[in-house]
């Protein structure tokens, strides 16, 4: 019994100390610099605000992997609306191995924020992957990490979902 | 006091938001000699799929003004019935006296989303001219001089198509909407000037691709579809008679004006751009007085006052997110940079 409640523990002790792995700079990135929340929401489930473009997808559902990740932040995707982040991209051949000229109108557009350097886009793919992928519906406990204890707008989120 | 709910036909399909109340994202207009307040509402949503809400969706997309004495509606105004474009009314309602056809007259003037400026009788709520002041429109072939309707309005409809081909209506059926989806004027001031007796409305100038999608309408999300911004957004300083409808004078801009327009006594205009352009122009010939780049875009209105004598003009700048996704097709602005400051300049 002994046994078994130390083996517990240590479960719990190593899944808090995950828990606490700070990702303050890539949700910065993600909610501010980049704005990746103006679209996808701040919880990544698509639901951006009403002026964005919509159609944002759903990153809590991604079947993306970090590189595939960190390619679509950087280069957007064609005909979308998901922007490019790499300044460069479309000048050359460095995205999809296609330029503006070629794509014309489909070319994806600046993003709402600022550009990024490939390590901003490569943390915030890991945001995605260790904050939304693969979750269900997000949750008060989800906001209140994103926005502080007690924020306002956590109160529609279900204390337990 | 009137409570305003969402209007729509019965379409046989499930009732998702019959009750939905309707919103104004801005505050209303105050008149003391009235004692009314003329507030513009917002767009019916799902914002891009009509189908899901037939009808003219009263009180959506309105001037509606109220009786401060007791909260009463006393009169309405419906801009765009059915929208399916994001055509809300929440911006400025101005009030005004002035002569109208040579008799004094207590009007409020709107620059509508839309594309046109509006102008009514405050008092009464009668109609009394239009004007587009937009350089391109393509939802509607014109407003009505004598009702102020769009000439494509079909009250029989449960759907408005107006001027748009008929996959406006459809599932991912995707189609140029000129004003794009922010208009036109919006949640930014246009100005009045006494002096001139003229309007000056800062204009967005551009088109959005807009795509309804049918399964979109699910919470947290109330667009009902998608836009993309094919080409650059500009912008325009318009300036209307509010007495006639009459365009009297335009400049084209190249670059979005998400700021407002200040008009002052000194027949001098001051406007700001996103691309961190502020101006100074001639109130009558808007020809260019004074200029700066300041190397970062202005979201807020310019402001004016005066201290010891001598007058400022005061402009925040920082741009919104929204803000910010009318340059995504500006790629010369790839590096701009983003800063939240006051600058004051001496008139």
């Amino acid at each position: 019994m002994r046994v078994a409640l130390l083996g517990v523990m240590m479960v719990v002790g190593s899944a808090t100390a995950g828990a606490q792995e700070d990702f303050s700079y890539a949700r910065r990135l993600y909610l501010d610099k980049a704005q990746c929340s103006y679209c996808h929401g701040w919880a990544g489930d698509g639901a951006g605000e009403g002026q964005s473009n919509g159609g944002a997808a759903n990153l809590r559902q991604t079947r993306l992997n970090r590189a595939q990740l960190v390619i679509t932040i950087m280069c957007g995707r064609p005909g979308t609306a998901m922007p490019h982040f790499d300044e460069a991209a479309y000048t050359d051949k460095r995205c999809y191995g296609t330029t503006e000229a070629e794509l014309g109108k489909n070319t994806p557009a600046l993003p709402p924020g600022s550009t990024l350097q490939g390590r901003e886009a490569e943390a915030i793919a890991d945001y995605v992957l260790a904050k939304f992928a693969g979750r269900g519906a997000a949750t008060r406990a989800e906001c209140e990490e994103t926005f502080g204890k007690d924020a306002r707008a956590c109160s529609e989120y279900a204390a337990k979902p | 006091m009137t409570e305003l709910n969402f209007s729509r036909r019965q379409s046989g399909e499930e009732n998702h938001d019959s009750s939905r109340a309707i919103d104004s994202a801005l505050r209303g207009s105050y008149d003391p000699q009235t004692n009314l307040t003329i507030w513009g509402s917002g767009n019916p949503v799902p914002g891009y799929d009509a189908t899901r809400r037939p009808g003219d969706n009263l009180f959506t997309a309105s001037a509606i003004a109220f009786d401060v004495a007791n909260g009463k509606m006393k009169w309405y105004f419906q801009y765009t019935p059915n929208d399916s474009r994001d055509y809300d009314e929440t911006g400025t309602h101005v009030l005004i006296d002035t002569k109208v056809n040579g008799a004094d007259r207590k009007i409020v003037t709107h620059a509508g989303r839309n594309g046109f400026n509006y102008t009514f009788d405050r008092t009464t709520g009668q109609f009394l001219n239009v004007g587009q002041y937009v350089a391109k429109v393509t939802w509607t072939k014109g407003i009505d001089p004598k009702t102020g309707k769009p000439v494509d309005y079909d009250p029989a409809r449960d759907l408005q198509l107006y001027a748009e081909p008929p996959r406006a209506l459809e599932n991912k059926g995707t189609r140029l909407v000129c004003p794009e989806i922010s208009g036109g004027s919006n949640l930014w001031p246009a100005a009045y000037s006494p002096k001139t007796k003229l309007f000056y409305i800062p204009s967005l100038e551009g088109c959005a691709d807009v795509t309804p999608d049918h399964s979109a309408h699910v919470p947290g999300k109330f667009a009902g579809g998608t836009y993309t911004h094919p080409d650059r957004i500009t912008s325009s300083l318009v300036v209307m008679d509010p007495a006639t409808g009459q365009q009297k004078a335009r400049k084209e801009l190249p670059y979005p004006n998400v700021a407002g327009a200040l008009s002052t006594a000194g027949g001098v205009l001051i406007t700001a751009l996103a691309d961190g352009t502020v101006l100074a122009l001639d109130d009558q010939t808007l020809d260019e007085l004074w200029r700066i780049n300041v190397g970062t875009g202005f979201n807020a209105p310019p402001m004016t006052y005066s201290v010891n004598g001598k007058q400022y003009i005061a402009i925040a700048s920082g741009l919104g997110r929204s803000a910010r996704n009318k340059l995504t097709r500006s790629t010369e602005l790839r590096h701009f940079s983003q800063a939240t400051m006051i600058f004051v300049f001496g008139l």
